[in-house]
C-alpha cells in the first residue's frame, strides 16, 4: 500500500468534537434509512444538535421496502459490527405499502441470523418518522451501546 | 511388467516421512467421519491425526484405492489464484498523471519438490493433458509451470476398478504408467515398483534403506500378471470399440443434428462435472478494485454455464444447454484431438458419479456414433 | 400387481392425451434412477417406480412448460407435488397444462446416507430384498437394514398415501413403514451450540463448496438459474472467487430467494457434489415461515406466498423498540 493511501485511511475516521462517549469506540454500524421519514428524522436530530455517537454510517434509500435482506448480510460480510434499518411507521409509508413488505422480510432475517452464526442483537429495525428527532437520538445511543456490549463478550 | 524394486507397506510410511522432510508430499486421505476423500498435504494430515487422537474412532486414513472426490489438478491449478496486485498512484501536483504499479504474485518459498503420492493412472494422465495445455506452445502459463516443473507423480495401479471407470475406452489402462514418474503396483503386502523416471531416480537411490533387498522378481511378476488380468475383467464399460481414429470426424458430423437435444434432455446445466474433471482447464479472469487498489485473479469456470459465451453485445451463441453440452463433449473428443493429439477424457468416471441426474458421457458418445451409423445406413 | 405395473397401466391409458411424459427409468449405476422423457406409447415399457426414485422430477417442469405446447404428464411422489403447487401459486406455470400422476409412496432410499455410512467409499453393487440391503464396496460387503437409510423427509412424511393434489392417484399396496423421527431435531442440535461454534460449523462445511451451482440448477423453484445475480458484474453482488466466504454468501442468496417458497424436497442437498448439508438451511427457513406467517409452502394453488403479500397487523411479529 502506498504511503499517501495508508495515511489517509488512518486519519480518516472520527473528525470533530467528541460525542457522548468519552473514549472513541470503534464499532462500525451501517444504517439503511428511508428517505422520507427516517433520513429526515436523522437530519432533524443533526440540525437540533442532539449528541449521538459517530459510529453510524448512513445509506439513504427511497423506502425501507427497498432493503434487500442481502444488503444486511453483505454489510456483515464486509466488516460491519451492527446493522440498523429504519423507515416510516406502518400505515404511514410514503409509498403506501413498502414498509409492510419490509417488516415481513426483516423479521424473517432477524430470526434467521442466529442460525448462521450472527448474534441476533447485531441487527435491528425501527420506525422513526421525520419529526421524531429525539427518538432517533435514543435509538442510535441505545443501539451503539448494545453493539459495544456484544463486542465486549 | 518388469519389477525393479519392492517396498513393504510399513516402509512406505517411513519413506514418505523422510521425503516429506525436504519436499511437499500430497496423499489421498479419507475422512471417515465426514465421509470425504481428497488429496491433502502430508504435514496437514499429521496435524489432523494428532488433533483427532482424543476421539475413540480412527478418523483419518490414507486410502489410494478409492477415487478422490476432486481430481488432483487443484494442486497445480488452484480453484482461485491471485495473478497480481495493482495500484493507481496519483500525483497531487499533477492531476493528469496517473501511474499504475503492479505487484508480482508472491512466490511460495518451497525448498523442495511437490510429490503427489497415490495417484491413479487416470489422474496422472489428466495432469499430463493439462501439461500440454499450459506448458506447450509459445505461450506458457507460468503460474502452472512454476509449480509443475519441480514436481513428481507417483502413481499406484488400480487393482479393482469401479463400475463407472472407463480408462480403457479412451486409450488408457489401470496400469498405465506412461506419464507417472514412479509407477507402483500393490501386490502381496507392499508395492512393487515397475517404473522409475530419470527425474525420480534420487527418490529411490538416496533412500535405499526402505526398499527390500533380494526380492524374488519372477514370483512378484507372476502375481502382477494375475492382478492385471482380474482388473481388466472389472472395467465397467459395455462396449469395446470407440473408433479412436474417427471419433473427431464423427463428432464434427453430429453438429447440427438434433441428436444433442435428445441426449441432454435430463441435464440441468450445472458445473459439477467440469469441476471434478481432471482435464477441464477453462478459467475466468476478473479484476476486483476498491478505491485505487485492486487484484487480478483467476478462478475455475464451467462451460455449462449459460453465461459462458455471453458477449458484450448481449448475443449468446450457445443459449441452450444442448449446445453447451455438445461443446463440452466435442472439446474432449474432437477439438483437443486436433489441437493436442489426445482425447481429453481420461475415463475416470467422476462426472458420472457426481452428476445429480446421472448424465453419462459414455452413453452420449455412443449415441452420437450409433446415430451416425443409422444416418449412413 | 406391483405399484410399478399399476403405474405403467395408468400411463398407457392416458398417454394419448399427453405430448410428453416425464418419468423414471432404470440406471446402470447402483442405487440410482434416470429421469426419462417419453413421447411415444411404445417407450413406456421402460418406466420404473421403486425405492430408488429419490429424484424430484418437478425440476424440469418450468423449462418444459415453456417449450412444450400440449399437456405434460409427470410422475411425482406425493411430497413432490408440493413443488408443482407452489409454482402454480406463484403463477409461473398453468396447472391445466400439467397432469400429475401420483403413485402412493412407500419411501425412498438416500444413496448419500448409505455412502456416508461406508466412509465415503464407492458403492459398486447393491441388492434390495424387502428390508435387507446388501451393499458392496471394493474393501468389504455390508448387510444393512433398509429402514435406517431412507431420505430424511420420509421420516416425517404425512402425505405418502394421501396427496392433496393430483390428477391421477395410484394406490400402493406397500405402505411407508418406518419409525417416525422429529423433524427439527438437527436444527435444535445446531441451535444448542454457541454463536461462535455455529459460525465455525458453517465455515467448515462451506470450505468444501466449489460453486458448481448444482443446488441452484436442480431446484424446481429456482427458475432464475440462467440469469442468476451471482454470475453478473453489473450489479456486482459477488466475487467469482471459489472459497468459504463466497460459498456461504451464495447459499444465503439462495435461502433468502427461496424464503416462503422452498418445498423442502431435499434435491439441493442430494445434488451437492461436496455433501454440504444444505437442507438444514432450508428447514430453518421453513420453520420460521410457519411460525411467523402460518404458511406452509405448496399446499394450496390459490394461497399467496407470504413475502408477496402483507397484513396491516402482524399478530406473530413482536417488534422491539430501541428508544
Amino acid at each position: 500500500m502506498s504511503e499517501t493511501v495508508k495515511n489517509k485511511i488512518e486519519e480518516g475516521s472520527g473528525t470533530g468534537p467528541d460525542s457522548n462517549t468519552d473514549k472513541k469506540s470503534d464499532v462500525k454500524i451501517v444504517a439503511f434509512l428511508c428517505n422520507w421519514c427516517s433520513y429526515a428524522g436523522a437530519d432533524a436530530a443533526g440540525t437540533s444538535r442532539l449528541r449521538q455517537p459517530e459510529n453510524i454510517r448512513i445509506i439513504r434509500l427511497p423506502c425501507s421496502g427497498r432493503v434487500n435482506p442481502l444488503f444486511i448480510i453483505k454489510a456483515f460480510n464486509q466488516g460491519a459490527d451492527g446493522v440498523l434499518v429504519s423507515g416510516c411507521h406502518p400505515n404511514d409509508c410514503h409509498y403506501s405499502e413498502g414498509n409492510f413488505y419490509a417488516r415481513r422480510r426483516l423479521e424473517f432475517l432477524k430470526e434467521y441470523l442466529p442460525f448462521i452464526g450472527i448474534d441476533k442483537r447485531r441487527f435491528a429495525y425501527q420506525w422513526v418518522s421525520a419529526s421524531e428527532a429525539q427518538k432517533w437520538q435514543n435509538v442510535v445511543i441505545n443501539f451503539v451501546k448494545r453493539i459495544e456490549d456484544v463486542q465486549a463478550k | 511388467m518388469r519389477v525393479i524394486e519392492y517396498i513393504s507397506k510399513e516402509n512406505t510410511k517411513n519413506w514418505l516421512e523422510k521425503l516429506d522432510a525436504k519436499n511437499d508430499v500430497f496423499l489421498p486421505v479419507q475422512d471417515l467421519q465426514e465421509a470425504r476423500i481428497g488429496f491433502l498435504d502430508y504435514k496437514e494430515f499429521k496435524k489432523l491425526v494428532q488433533q483427532s487422537k482424543e476421539s475413540p474412532e480412527k478418523r483419518y486414513v490414507i486410502n489410494h484405492r478409492e477415487k478422490t472426490a476432486l481430481s488432483p489438478k487443484y494442486i497445480f491449478f488452484p480453484e482461485t489464484e491471485k495473478l497480481f496486485d495493482f495500484e493507481y498512484l496519483k500525483d497531487i501536483e499533477n492531476p493528469e498523471k496517473v501511474e499504475l504499479r503492479l505487484g508480482a504474485a508472491e512466490k511460495t518459498e518451497s525448498s523442495g519438490r511437490i510429490i503427489l503420492f497415490g495417484l491413479k493412472p487416470c489422474d496422472a494422465e489428466g495432469i499430463s493433458r493439462l501439461d500440454r495445455v499450459f506448458g506447450e506452445g509459445d505461450k506458457k502459463d507460468n503460474y502452472y509451470m512454476e509449480k509443475r516443473k519441480n514436481s513428481l507423480l507417483i502413481s499406484i495401479g488400480c487393482n479393482t476398478p469401479f463400475p463407472d471407470c472407463f480408462c480403457t475406452l479412451v486409450g488408457g489402462s489401470p496400469f498405465n504408467f506412461e506419464n507417472a514418474d514412479i509407477g507402483m503396483v500393490e501386490v502381496n503386502d507392499g508395492y512393487a515398483i515397475v517404473k522409475i523416471s530419470d527425474d525420480a531416480k534420487d527418490l529411490i537411490s538416496e533412500n535405499r534403506e526402505y526398499f527390500d533387498k533380494d526380492i524374488d522378481k519372477t514370483a512378484i511378476e507372476e502375481e502382477i500378471e494375475k492382478i492385471i488380468k482380474s482388473s481388466a475383467e472389472k472395467i465397467g464399460h459395455t462396449w469395446e470399440d470407440l473408433p479412436r481414429e474417427e471419433i473427431s470426424k464423427i463428432m464434427d458430423e453430429s453438429i447440427g443434428s438434433g441428436i444433442w437435444d435428445q441426449i441432454t434432455k435430463k441435464c440441468i446445466s450445472c458445473g459439477a462435472c467440469t469441476y471434478v474433471c481432471p482435464t477441464c482447464y477453462c478459467f475466468n479472469i476478473r479484476d476486483e478494485q476498491k478505491g485505487l487498489q485492486g487484484q487480478r485473479y483467476r478462478s475455475w469456470d464451467y462451460c455449462m454455464n449459460s453465461y459462458y459465451t455471453l458477449e458484450a453485445s448481449g448475443h449468446n451463441p450457445r443459449p441452450d444447454k444442448s449446445l453447451r453440452y455438445r461443446n463440452k463433449v466435442n472439446c474432449k473428443y474432437n477439438y483437443n484431438i486436433k489441437r493436442h493429439g489426445h482425447i481429453y477424457c481420461v475415463g475416470c468416471g467422476r462426472c458420472i458419479e457426481v452428476c445429480p441426474v446421472s448424465m453419462d458421457i459414455r452413453e452420449a458418445v455412443k449415441t452420437v456414433i450409433d446415430n451416425r451409423q443409422q444416418a449412413s445406413d | 400387481m406391483t405399484i410399478e405395473n399399476k403405474l405403467k397401466e395408468k400411463i398407457d391409458e392416458i398417454m394419448g392425451d399427453l405430448e410428453l411424459l416425464v418419468g423414471y427409468s432404470p440406471s446402470a449405476l447402483p442405487l440410482k434412477v434416470n429421469p426419462a422423457f417419453i413421447e411415444k406409447k411404445e417407450e413406456t415399457g421402460s418406466l420404473v417406480f421403486n425405492k430408488m426414485c429419490i429424484n424430484n422430477l418437478a425440476s424440469y417442469i418450468y423449462d418444459l412448460s415453456k417449450s412444450v405446447k400440449g399437456t405434460i404428464g409427470i410422475v411425482l411422489k406425493p411430497c413432490d407435488t408440493r413443488s408443482i403447487i407452489q409454482l402454480a401459486s406463484e403463477e409461473l406455470i398453468d396447472l391445466k397444462k400439467i397432469k400429475m400422476i401420483v403413485p402412493g409412496c412407500s419411501g425412498v432410499l438416500d444413496y448419500k446416507k448409505i455412502q456416508k455410512h461406508v466412509g465415503g467409499e464407492k458403492i459398486i453393487s447393491c441388492k434390495l430384498d424387502g428390508e435387507s440391503l446388501a451393499i458392496e464396496t471394493i474393501s468389504q460387503k455390508h448387510e444393512l437394514k433398509a429402514g435406517d437409510f431412507y431420505a430424511d423427509k420420509c421420516y416425517w412424511c404425512q402425505v405418502h398415501d394421501n396427496p392433496a393434489h393430483f390428477d391421477e392417484f395410484i394406490e400402493n399396496d406397500q405402505k411407508l413403514d418406518i419409525e417416525p423421527r422429529e423433524k427439527y431435531a438437527d436444527i435444535d442440535a445446531i441451535e444448542g451450540k454457541s454463536i461462535d461454534e455455529i459460525m465455525q460449523y458453517w465455515d467448515e462445511q462451506f470450505s468444501n463448496c466449489i460453486r458448481c451451482y448444482a443446488c441452484r440448477n436442480i431446484c424446481p423453484l429456482e427458475i432464475c438459474r440462467d440469469r442468476c445475480i451471482t454470475n453478473l458484474d453489473e450489479p456486482y453482488w459477488q466475487s467469482q472467487r471459489i472459497n468459504t466466504e463466497e460459498g456461504k454468501f451464495f447459499q444465503l442468496i439462495r435461502v433468502l430467494h427461496l424464503a416462503g417458497r422452498c418445498t423442502e424436497c431435499g434435491e439441493c442437498e442430494r445434488a451437492c457434489p461436496r455433501d454440504i448439508p444444505l437442507s438444514k438451511l432450508m428447514k430453518k427457513s421453513a420453520q420460521i415461515t410457519e411460525k411467523l406467517f402460518e404458511y406452509k409452502t405448496g399446499e394450496e394453488p390459490d394461497k399467496k406466498p407470504p413475502f408477496l403479500t402483507f397484513k396491516d397487523v402482524e399478530k406473530n411479529i413482536k417488534e422491539e423498540n430501541l428508544s
